[in-house]
């Protein structure tokens, strides 16, 4: 890079430019000529000989002031190399710049909230859609049960299952702990600390375990599938299958779908669990209870049926995860960029839907006395 | 003497004793050269011969085993990152373009970050620029993702001179364009080594190109380089040297070679 000053100087008509005329100088030769005063249309003549430096931007100013002043240009002492390049860039022909009509802020508020309105239906559609496809897919398979891809299940199930045991269990266990003691604060005080037992086992059973577990495992499966079916997608492996006469829902779709359906009640028995000893612990330690009392009371409690309402809801939650992890993946197109686009709806969309479907839940078992 | 400071003056990149291995592969035992101010050098060699990882190291995105790679002058370690952006561009293979960026963005991204100019001004030098290697003006407001390999490339070419370099690194130009648009890429590169006064260094497997444009070409053979000028090259009989170019496909360019010649000079 040169450390050469620009200069310009004028002399009747005659301007001179010294030193470099580039890219880093451009901004400054724009300002200086746009001081110069000619008062007539006389022709004036540019004297470049001394030049050092000349770039694609130099002659882009030199191009711009030619087409631009209404004074006839001659340019003298050109040197030759500096020559070429001028009119390699002159010779351009610039076409119309393409500028798109800009709208007002809240018009455009107002068409993003329009079309993300209008996006809902479809995306309904699509979902049941995709549904109605992996439903066919696993009755053909079951046609041909050596069809399945067990391997391919077994991998995903250690994948989704057994490496999420230690945060499973971490996060049942604190939630839970938090939960216990935040209670008893506020049961000790009426003199029924012991109800605190009832709260832990009643809502880890029934919500917070199943809970916890889906939401935790769509943040992190269901990421897992898109991301991983979207760059299959856009390194067009998903194309190859397809022209070879593979049907991706059973090879890509279906392994996942059935290894989350058989991982995520596993989890959440265990998360079930796990909340179960955390909510031992305070009990023990700041309710004063035993070992054996603290189960009685747990018996007391808690019902078969709230466990049962808690796993019934496991596979169901599992299966809308993995339904939209593997959409989502399927709708990547092109770009890396579209992977992330993709992989954050679908953990938004897959959140969303269960704790929709979780309230829906709670009201029917409500309704039907469960 | 003098000779000497010319001959020093003239040189834009060396290249000295380079060793580059992965594990106990070796790849390149001792590989020296240099490369003259102004010249279209193709690097050739057959597959896992380390061409890219030879064209790594020159950019130093690869730190090589032992040896030195100067570029002006100046150690390539020692080459500040605002520096080097405007010392060299590169165009990768499949284009590398920002795929979250627009065409027009990949380049005013560049001008955006080392030079002062105003927004207006970064957006008309990348449009000169954009027209300057072959593209429409529609296309500027598009999305990487929505264009053509063809396409693409030239984008990916016009964001490599966005500051003006003095070198042009080229990995595999023409891979995956049409004969067309492949010799369209070469009168390209050629009017602009001429035009912007740019050294153009470019790995390639295309004969065609070779014969067309290239000034001088290197051969990695042996964990080393040949480095000559075609006529020379086809000379030598080294077994791999005479596969490549005597094979039916360096024969058939050839002859394109005079063709070439006659279409761009008889205009």
């Amino acid at each position: 890079m040169s450390h050469l000053e620009l200069r310009i100087e004028q002399d009747n008509y005659r301007i001179r430019i010294f030193g470099p005329l580039d890219l880093h100088h451009f901004q400054q030769a724009k300002e200086i000529l746009q001081q110069q005063h000619f008062a007539d249309d006389k022709a004036v003549a540019i004297d470049l000989s001394e030049v050092t430096h000349f770039d694609t931007a130099g002659a882009a100013f030199l191009r711009n002031l030619y087409h631009a002043t209404k004074q006839t240009l001659k340019f003298e002492n050109f040197r030759p190399e500096h020559k070429a390049l001028f009119d390699l860039i002159n010779q351009i022909n610039l076409g119309k710049p393409h500028t798109k009509k800009s709208l007002a802020p809240w018009m455009k508020i107002v068409i993003r909230i329009g079309k993300a309105t209008m996006d809902i239906w479809p995306t309904i559609f699509e979902l049941i859609s995709f549904m109605g496809r992996s439903w066919v897919a696993l009755l053909k398979v079951l046609k041909r049960p050596s069809s399945l891809r067990f391997i391919s299940i077994t991998h995903h199930v250690e994948a989704i299952g057994i490496n999420a045991v230690p945060i499973i269990s971490l996060i049942a266990f604190v939630i839970s702990i938090v939960l216990a003691y935040q209670g008893q604060v506020q049961l000790k005080p009426l003199g029924v600390k012991q109800y605190t037992v009832d709260l832990i086992a009643i809502s880890v059973l029934r919500e917070m375990g199943v809970l916890l577990t889906a939401i935790m495992i769509a943040g992190r499966s269901g990421s897992a599938f898109t991301a991983e079916i979207g760059t299959m997608k856009v390194r067009q492996e998903v194309d190859a299958l397809r022209s070879t006469g593979f049907d991706p829902f059973e090879l890509l779709i279906l392994p996942r779908l059935i290894a989350l359906v058989v991982a995520l009640p596993l989890l959440t028995l265990l998360a079930d669990l796990m909340g179960l000893f955390g909510g031992a612990l305070i009990s023990l330690s700041l309710i004063d209870m035993t070992v054996p009392e603290y189960l009685e009371r747990v018996r007391q409690a808690a019902t078969w049926q709230d466990f049962l309402v808690g796993m019934i809801k496991a596979p169901i939650f599992a299966f809308v995860i993995a339904e939209v992890g593997c959409m989502y993946g399927l709708k990547v197109s092109g770009s890396s960029e579209s992977v992330g686009k993709e992989t954050t709806n679908s953990v938004v969309k897959s959140i969303f839907l269960i704790l929709i479907l979780d309230g829906l839940f709670s009201i029917y078992f409500q309704k039907v006395g469960l | 003497m003098t000779t000497n400071t010319k001959k020093n003056k003239d040189i834009i990149i060396s290249v000295k004793n380079i060793v580059n291995r992965f594990g106990k592969h070796m790849i390149h035992d001792g590989v020296s050269f240099d490369i003259i101010r102004g010249e279209i050098l193709g690097i050739v060699g057959g597959s896992g011969s380390g061409k890219s990882v030879l064209l790594k190291t020159l950019v130093g995105l690869h730190h090589p085993n032992k040896g030195t790679v100067l570029i002006n002058g100046k150690h390539i370690d020692n080459i500040a990152s605002f520096e080097s952006a405007s010392l060299f561009g590169v165009l990768f293979q499949e284009g590398a373009l920002f795929s979250s960026l627009t065409v027009e963005e990949n380049i005013t991204f560049l001008l955006r970050e080392y030079t002062s100019l105003k927004e207006n001004e970064q957006t008309e030098l990348a449009r000169l620029k954009l027209t300057l290697v072959g593209l429409e003006a529609e296309t500027t407001s598009k999305y990487p993702a929505a264009l053509s390999v063809g396409m693409a490339k030239r984008v990916a070419l016009a964001r490599a001179l966005a500051l003006d370099p003095l070198i042009l690194f080229l990995d595999e130009p023409t891979s995956g364009l049409d004969p067309i648009n492949a010799n369209g890429f070469d009168e390209l590169i050629g009017k602009l080594n001429g035009g912007l006064q740019l050294t153009v260094v470019m790995v390639t497997h295309d004969l065609n190109t070779l014969f067309n444009i290239c000034t001088r070409v290197a051969v990695l053979v042996d964990k080393t380089i040949i480095i000559d000028t075609l006529p020379n090259l086809l000379k030598r009989d080294h077994p791999w040297i005479q596969e490549f170019f005597h094979g039916s496909r360096g024969q058939g360019a050839l002859v394109a070679a005079q063709y070439y010649a006659r279409e761009t000079h008889g205009n």
